[in-house]
């Protein structure tokens, strides 16, 4: 239950092999939330006309008329003259943001209203066990969920309004980092690449890079050094790397690097192109571009060097002339000011060091974080000022940064517990300066960048296992391996407006949702969550009249959805015709009833269907077996041997479906679309797998369709699942359809460093278009998740951010608690 | 017998060596690694522009961490290095896998016991009666019974007897079910419970696992009890016994019991392996912490460690009770030498 309120990191999508009863060996990272506020739906949206009718993937250059520098997309009506048949959009409504009900259908705690108060315990039940509860080390879902409880963001994600609220940080400031031109008197820079003498470091420099035809061969380097203009190298001097022109899957935005302290830049494993280098001394604060061309900075803090700096020349402002920058990259300075009285459990004070101490750890190489420190790669300095001031900075725009740098804490260790568990285990002094091997044997200490200190975070069973610190409203209570973990309520929590009712969380681990459902029912479960959509509305519609008379059902929507997937690698596939008949030939609409109970709504897009960022004029395509075979005659597949299967050039329409076992509504899907396949002459095998051979399946792109859901924040970064930097067909990331689109990367990167909300969206709905247009995945719908709990617990609310509870605002009025 | 038991120690070194080659194989043949399982399905997300590649790099540097990266052969001298050492590890924590093994293994274990204790008390007498009165009609009413339980899968039962248990209907005589727990092995109150309470708990919940592992292997030894028993009542001995004049339940009791029991102990060793190996569906239906549902996760998670060592601690465990028992069947019965066997 990742408490929806903390900020931690939500960027990051899941991929589940199934909505209910992942398997415990594939649980995933990520406690997705969101961050912008919402649309509703069912009202129509603003109805934009464009400037000229954009086509699919072209480079035609039409723009949104309320966001001129973001290219439009018109909704595909028709392909090559057959029209496309679309699901008439629904009229079902969410408001995403808001005030959120307590105790919805529970009409014990309707009639019998009681008084909040501390006691009683709650035992919930998890389908997996974390390994460990070091949330650096452990990535799982679980983990996150019970970690949320013991450790905490900076800020916290209010998850009614969405909007970020002092937490631990009581607040903060965000400053434009500008970079001045390479000719700034006073500030010139240079650059040169090595080999040639110092004498030709210029302003810029243009390379062209090749990468290495063999994917095995190691990627060729470009070493840069950053120079004054006398030629003297310059260390720390910020080195922006733009491609010319179009290169498929760089950046247009740029590569954005520092120089290290002897003034050395290397360049490896960009795309194959031509580069231009650019160079610049740095200022910060907050920028706005004056009516006259020119720039005015101020700094938005007292700490900012700036403000010295102008008070020391009796200005209140700096003034850079038009053309005296070169790039300007917004919000990229943080700077947090923390209360003064968070503590951690042990009633030690949390300070900035345990914050330069999370950013520390996190990338120690040696500390087993990898998949944190991917998320982390673009905070690039975390800096304690004074112990209750700290300035973050990242590497570029991105409208996410904030979201990143608040959510350090919630990963962070307690400085003090480990300073003290190396003091007693290695007899050694912890350190944040960065020491070498040798100084760290001279100097009897233990450096918090080295790799002693890694060996020791990656096994260290006190903070692992045994007692992992935290600022958070519960500590780690018993942990029976296998069985269940006890949260206990911190009775030294800092926060009194935040504190918890509930003694104890006890978490059980159940992987077997039958043995869930049978121990939910004998009451030894309080809250019964990831109940499959048949035992919700199945097993427990007309339960015993114990059951029904004590507990109440609950349904709410997390942001995710279920597709198809095709292997654009395949030549069947590269048509998109092919890809679009194909999602002629699910009925979603159906299945969504039939096997859902219609909990959920068809979706046509990637984006959270109540979040910002979908396109709610895009209707889902709906089931056409004519238009199907009229698409794929077109596309020239018909049956020309009469074996009942189409072919084209040799080639025949015949495709492997890897899943795992154990979901069976994904089996149903699967044979439902095997079955209508099948009508049109598209032969569907089905392969079983068990969970650990099918995702190395999917990752090496071992597969022709693939169905799977994607658990998301409720706005989404697409670069992850769409941007063609994943498309090679050697890469085992998250694009295992292998899409790339040239205009997709460019709306991607645009989104990536828009700021503006309402820009944002713009460019979230003309990726929506463009992926309708392509439909590399049939979108399938998004589906309720499902609970039950007792009816003594009041305050509880279901919200719109992953997982849905926060179980510190449960309580239990005193005259109905039993466990004391 | 000193040669022939020297003999037999050589003989299971040399199976043990093919019992670990092919377990390694097997499990090392299957798709996927620690590594795959540990950045997973997709905990590569993409914050910055060198996301994806770095998750890659993580993979990489992990199989080169543990030699994943390296030819199956140079991984098992790895792993027979780390076998010999003792320094077998959980890839994904790294850290030693004993403590948990140790942990899982006295669940099981005391579980087992149970288990077996009751299988032996229970289809010992059963065997005798049957013996005692073959062919009459409680003697088939008692051998079909066994057999049909011994037919019933067992995780089927055990939803029956979860089904039972909550049923309704005992609200009617004033019971509110549950009437057992049906869900791990401790009650959540159970800290707090004195240690005569915590016993007693212990005893409630095993209640339904151990009536699963037990009905089913009530057959079998009932079946060897009885032909153990008819065998030796046949014997010369028996008859002057009877001649002499006791009674029926004293010659069986008394005279024939003690030598029917010797197939029964020696069968007692070969079950030994069963003593460690839990029941993956039983402890996976109850939610119990032992060794087949620890064993289970480890090959879905494809902890090749652990996995390794359960096989192997079962191998040793059944070649030594295979030992003990031909060691005993000589012992126990004077007509056959170790010398006779060559």
């Amino acid at each position: 239950m990742v408490r929806p309120v903390t900020a931690r990191l939500a960027c990051g999508l899941l991929l589940l092999s199934s909505l209910w009863g992942c398997n415990s060996s594939s649980s995933s990272p990520s406690a997705p939330s969101a961050e912008t506020p919402a649309v509703e739906i069912g009202a129509s949206s603003t109805g934009a006309t464009p400037k000229a009718q954009g086509a699919a993937g072209s480079t035609d250059t039409a723009f949104w008329p309320d966001a001129p520098d973001v290219p439009y997309v018109s909704i595909m009506t028709d392909v090559d003259g057959i029209e496309i048949p679309r699901i008439p959009v629904t009229q079902e409504t969410l408001q995403l943001q808001g005030k959120i009900q307590a105790d919805v259908g529970n009409a014990h705690a309707q009639k019998t209203p009681g008084e909040k108060a501390t006691g009683d315990w709650i035992s919930i039940r998890f389908n997996s066990e974390p390994k460990i509860l070091n949330s650096i080390v452990e990535t799982s879902a679980v983990e996150q969920y019970i970690g949320s409880y013991i450790r905490e963001g900076l800020a916290r994600q209010d998850p009614e309004t969405f909007e970020y609220e002092p937490h631990i940080a009581s607040k903060w400031v965000a400053e434009d980092s500008v970079k001045l031109s390479a000719n700034t008197s006073g500030q010139e820079r240079r650059i040169s690449m090595a080999g040639s003498d110092s004498s030709t470091s210029a302003e810029t420099l243009e390379f062209s890079y090749e990468l290495p035809g063999d994917k095995e061969a190691t990627p060729p380097t470009v070493e840069l050094t950053t120079t004054d203009a006398a030629g003297t190298a310059l260390g720390n001097v910020w080195v922006g790397v733009y491609p010319v022109g179009r290169i498929l899957g760089a950046p247009t935005t740029g590569y954005h690097q520092w120089s290290n302290a002897e003034g050395k830049v290397s360049l490896s494993g960009m795309p194959s192109g031509k580069y231009a280098v650019k160079v610049g001394a740095e200022v910060y604060g907050v920028a706005t571009e004056e009516a006259d061309g020119t720039l005015k900075v101020v700094p938005g803090t007292a700490e900012n060097p700036l403000t010295e700096q102008l008070k020391d020349e009796g200005k209140d402002a700096l003034i850079i002339p038009k053309g005296g920058w070169t790039d300007i990259q917004r919000e990229t300075y943080f700077t947090f000011y923390l209360r003064p009285d968070v503590k951690w459990s042990d009633e030690t004070p949390y300070t900035t060091k345990d914050l330069e101490f999370a950013y520390a750890v996190i990338n120690n190489g040696t500390v087993d974080g990898d998949s944190l420190r991917i998320y982390y790669s673009d905070l690039i300095e975390c800096k304690a000022l004074t112990p209750h001031i700290v300035r973050m900075r990242y590497r570029q725009q991105y409208f996410k940064a904030f979201e990143f740098t608040a959510g350090l804490s919630a990963y962070g260790p307690p400085f003090h517990q480990f300073a003290q568990s190396i003091k007693d285990k290695l007899k050694k002094e912890l350190t944040l300066d960065r020491l070498t091997e040798a100084e760290e044997e001279a100097q009897n200490k233990v450096s918090a960048h080295g790799a002693a200190f890694g060996k020791f975070f990656n096994t260290d069973p006190v903070y692992n296992e045994e007692a992992p610190l935290g600022t958070g409203p519960y500590v780690k209570g018993k942990w029976d391996k296998g069985d269940r973990l006890e949260l206990n309520r911190n009775p030294n929590y800092w926060n009194a407006e935040r504190a918890a009712y509930l003694d104890k969380i006890i978490v059980r681990f159940i992987p077997d949702n039958v043995t869930a459902l049978q121990a939910f029912k004998a009451g030894e479960l309080d809250f019964f969550w990831n109940i499959t959509p048949e035992q919700y509305f199945e097993d427990l519609k007309g339960p015993p009249d114990w059951f029904q008379g004590k507990y109440v059902k609950a349904a709410w929507y997390s942001p995710m959805f279920n597709y198809f997937g095709y292997n654009l690698l395949r030549p069947q596939f590269q048509d998109r015709r092919v890809r679009i008949a194909l999602s002629l030939l699910f009925d979603k609409a159906d299945f969504l009833h039939q096997k859902l109970y219609d909990a959920g709504v068809v979706v046509s897009g990637s984006q959270y269907y109540f979040g910002p960022g979908y396109d709610h004029e895009v209707a889902p395509i709906s089931y056409d077996p004519e238009t199907a075979r009229d698409l794929l005659a077109e596309a020239g597949w018909v049956d020309t041997n009469d074996d009942g299967i189409l072919d084209k050039d040799g080639l025949k329409m015949v495709f492997t479906l890897p899943m795992p076992k154990g979901n069976p509504v994904a089996e149903e899907r699967v044979q439902l679309f095997q079955r209508s396949l099948k009508s049109v002459g598209i032969q569907l095998d089905i392969q079983f797998l068990e969970w650990a051979s099918f995702i190395d399946k999917i990752r090496a792109k071992e597969f022709d369709i693939c169905t799977l859901s994607w658990a998301t924040p409720t706005e989404s970064d697409p670069y992850q699942i769409w941007h063609s930097s994943g498309a090679k067909p050697e890469s085992r990331g998250s694009n295992h359809v292998s899409f790339g689109n040239p205009l997709a990367d460019e709306l991607i990167e645009k989104l990536r460093v828009t700021l503006d909300e309402k820009e944002r969206q713009r460019i979230h709905y003309s990726f929506h278009r463009l992926i309708d247009q392509e439909q590399p995945y049939t979108f399938l719908y998004c589906v309720q998740e499902f609970g039950a709990y007792h009816q003594r617990f009041r305050g509880v609310k279901w919200y719109r951010l992953r997982p849905g509870f926060d179980l510190t605002e449960w309580y239990v009025p005193k005259e109905e608690q039993i466990h004391k | 017998m000193a040669s022939y038991l020297l003999r037999r120690l050589f003989l299971m070194v040399l199976t043990m060596m093919g019992i670990i080659v092919v377990s390694f194989l097997v499990m090392r043949l299957a798709p996927g690694d620690p590594a795959e399982l540990k950045y997973g399905g997709a905990e590569q997300a993409a914050a910055g522009i060198n996301s994806e590649r770095g998750t890659e790099a993580a993979i990489t540097r992990f199989r080169e961490k543990f030699k994943f990266d390296q030819p199956l052969y140079i991984q098992f001298g790895y792993f027979l290095k780390r076998l010999a050492t003792g320094d077998l590890i959980f890839f994904q924590r790294e850290v030693p896998i004993w403590g948990e093994l140790w942990d899982a293994l006295k669940v099981t274990m005391l579980l087992n016991l149970f288990v077996f204790v009751l299988i032996y008390s229970l289809s010992i007498p059963a065997g005798i009666w049957s013996a005692a009165h073959p062919y009459s009609r409680s003697d088939t009413v008692l051998t079909i019974t066994l057999f049909l339980l011994y037919s019933l899968p067992s995780f089927w039962v055990a939803e029956l007897m979860r089904m039972a248990v909550m049923s309704e209907w005992w609200t009617q005589v004033g019971v509110t079910p549950p009437i057992l727990p049906i869900l791990g092995l401790k009650s959540s109150n159970y800290m707090a419970l004195s240690p005569t309470g915590r016993f007693l708990d212990y005893l409630q919940h095993i209640i339904l696992p151990v009536s699963c592992m037990t009905y089913g292997g009530l057959a079998y030894i009932s079946r060897q009890m009885r032909a153990g028993m008819l065998e030796v009542i046949r014997q010369d001995y028996i008859r002057t016994a009877e001649a002499k004049g006791c009674s029926k339940t004293r010659v069986i009791l008394v005279h024939a019991l003690r030598n029917s029991l010797f197939p029964i102990i020696t069968l007692l060793a070969s079950l030994l392996p069963f003593l460690v190996g839990g029941s993956v569906i039983i402890e996976y239906i109850f939610n119990i912490p032992g060794m087949g549902k620890l064993s289970y996760e480890c090959i879905l998670r494809r902890e090749y460690d652990f996995v390794m060592a359960t096989l192997i601690l079962s191998a040793v465990l059944t070649l030594v009770g295979i030992l003990i028992s031909d060691v005993l069947y000589v012992l126990v019965n004077p007509r056959v030498s170790f010398e006779s066997e060559r």
